[in-house]
């Protein structure tokens, strides 16, 4: 790695100055696991001239209800999320996405906050020593489209230019499924309209802005919720594609449903048409079959990636199938 | 090492480029221990050995040995046989017809 | 001596000023520390019991800091980009990759390597050797603190959880069937030592 400064910040104002007075030249470390990686390979044109260390700010690690609300603290490692007792019975689905995150070393690491921040995986733009200049880096195009795009978008491009790589949290669909709230040093952000596509960014963050919880409403009485995830990999692997889901039922009638997918857009994905094909009616296999088919009805597959469409399919269906067992 | 040649170890090349893409441990994928199922090792005498005291070594060819049982093995499964490797879900997917 | 010299600068923004007094205001009001920075790469470590106290730059990582520096080299280099386990230290009480942690940031922590592990005699290394779970072992020391890690915390794991465990270590040679029997045999001899 290259040198650069290094900052240990001791509160959310001191951490907040610092990334004002260095705007873009400086990165936030929490875990590293992520940035570390994109720094040894030097994938971007710039290089970070400074790094704020939040590991060392007190108080921001910490799971607890308040007045009904699941509240997470943004340095809250993700194996801590996956071993609570808390998130298991509120937000079954975040505890599952956090099991299924990475490897057991790297849960240990990375904090929520850092899961919903990381960067794109794209195998074109994480190249070393910046060799293909994308989109996402101010460059020309998005180089997925003419290649390797086996683990790119199946819902088309960014709007603005066309970039094809996926997001690839685990956590981000479970926590939309759940409705959930991002809290940063600023303001309050639903986590629905938390991600953004832009030259080396994918939250909608400013530059001294910083995520210092993570809010999950309780849920109304009835809901049961659910995380899938397909990899090749049972473990380490990034998702080719994941589920979350979340529905409310009354009487054996579906009466709310949210429903995520993961990594198989340039965003996190709400399965909008799948959740009005089951609102109103009671799950059985049929249902979740349709749909699934409703889920990925709009879907433009690229040329190597047709096969993630039929997987998005099956594994709405399995995520819906898996909230009607509890 | 057969298994995870079967199924998921593969260098990926930029076809327009030739560069390679995949050239690190998260994107060229090898088997981790949950992906292994049960195995139970058997070791045959047959006296075949043409190294110093009758010896062959038997280690290392199980990487070509396995991934030429598997693909029977995914015949029997789907009736399709594949003739490329690692048989990942999208081959799978495209010889049944279902992309 | 020269004027420029003395004017102290400041870290977070690079304004100088003349006096430390004058440095200290500037640094509470404008930037809302808690006060001036430590001196920087200065970091007290305890490895295997023994304190240290290095001068480290920001961009070295444990790894480097530990493996070519102190010369430890126990711990193995293998992906270098946190995805095969290799790198595994127990720091503080988690198994965690130290190719993926800066040693700056890991000052006051306590770390624990696979020589320490060797030195203490732990059962898990006579184990490792009966069941032969290597083959060119490369990948077994991650291995090794890796299971050291579960067997602190678990005394007495399942198979299953072993594999949870272990799931994050790479090993090309696969010797996987032999660790969970060996860590479940070190599990049984630290048991039988107990009573």
């Amino acid at each position: 790695m290259k040198e650069f400064k290094h900052f240990n910040a001791y509160s959310i104002d001191e951490a907040v100055s610092l990334m004002g007075n260095y705007g873009d030249r400086a990165c936030i470390i929490a875990g590293g696991t992520d940035l570390l990686g994109k720094m040894k390979d030097a994938i971007l044109p710039a290089y970070p001239e400074a790094l704020v260390n939040i590991k060392t700010i007190p108080g921001l690690n910490y799971i607890k209800e308040d007045g009904g609300m699941l509240k997470i603290g943004a340095l809250t490692t993700l194996s801590e999320i996956a071993h609570s007792d808390l998130v298991r019975s509120k937000a079954s689905a975040l505890a599952q996405a956090a099991c299924r995150t990475a490897s057991p070393h790297l849960r240990d690491m990375g904090t929520i906050a850092g899961n919903l921040c990381q960067d794109i995986r794209c195998w074109y733009y994480r190249n070393q020593n910046n060799r293909f200049s994308c989109l996402r880096k101010k460059g020309g195009r998005c180089y997925a489209i003419k290649g390797d795009n086996r683990y790119h978008s199946i819902f088309g491009g960014s709007v603005s230019g066309g970039c094809m790589a996926v997001h690839p949290s685990d956590t981000a669909p479970a926590l939309i499924a759940l409705n959930a709230s991002i809290k940063t040093s600023a303001r309050t952000i639903a986590a629905q309209d938390f991600f953004e596509v832009k030259p080396v960014k994918t939250t909608v963050l400013k530059a001294d802005e910083i995520v210092t919880e993570i809010q999950i409403p309780a849920p109304a009485a009835g809901t049961s919720s659910a995380f899938l995830k397909f990899a090749l990999r049972q473990a380490i692997d990034f998702p080719i594609v994941n589920c979350a889901a979340a529905i409310t039922r009354a009487n054996g009638k579906v009466t709310a449903a949210r429903i995520c997918l993961n990594a198989v857009a340039v965003v996190p994905y709400r399965a909008t048409q799948a959740e009005k094909t089951i609102i109103g009616k009671s799950i059985d296999e049929a249902l979740a079959e349709e749909a699934g088919k409703a889920a990925v009805a709009e879907a433009k597959p690229l040329e190597h990636n047709k096969y993630m469409v039929q997987v998005a399919r099956t594994i709405v269906k399995r995520a819906i199938l898996a909230c009607a067992v509890k | 090492m057969g298994v995870s040649r079967a199924k998921f170890e593969e260098v990926v090349h930029d076809p327009v480029t030739g560069v390679i893409l995949n050239g690190n441990l998260l994107d060229y994928k090898i088997a981790t221990m949950k992906d292994l199922g049960p195995v139970s090792t058997i070791l045959v005498e047959t006296g075949l050995g043409y190294g110093p005291y009758g010896l062959i070594g038997v280690g290392e060819d199980i990487g070509t040995v396995i991934p030429g049982l598997m693909a029977p093995a995914v015949y029997n499964a789907i009736g399709v046989w594949m003739d490329d490797f690692p048989i990942t879900p999208g081959k799978i997917l495209k010889a049944l017809g279902k992309e | 001596m020269n004027k420029e010299i003395t004017k102290l600068t400041c870290p977070y923004c690079g304004e100088t000023k003349d006096t430390a007094e004058g440095l200290r205001e500037h640094v509470f009001k404008s930037h809302k520390a808690r006060g001036l920075p430590a001196p920087e790469g200065r970091i007290k470590l305890i490895i295997n019991r023994a304190e240290y106290e290095f001068h480290v730059k920001p961009n070295w990582t444990l790894y480097y800091l530990i493996h070519d520096k102190l010369g430890l080299t126990g711990a193995k280099q293998f992906c270098d980009r946190g995805a095969c386990g290799s790198c595994t230290m127990i720091v503080d009480g988690k198994p965690v990759l130290s190719c993926m942690m800066l040693a700056i940031e890991c000052d006051g922590k306590t770390v624990e390597t696979v020589e320490g592990i060797a030195a203490d005699g732990h059962p898990l290394i006579e184990a490792y050797v009966n069941n032969h779970a290597m083959q060119c072992g490369y990948c077994t020391p991650g291995f090794v603190v890796t299971s050291k890690a579960l067997l602190d915390h678990n005394p007495d794991p399942t198979e299953e959880e072993i594999v949870e465990a272990l799931a994050g270590n790479l090993c090309r040679c696969s010797t996987y069937p032999q660790h969970p029997i060996a860590v479940r045999e070190a599990a049984a001899k630290m048991k039988a030592a107990k009573k």
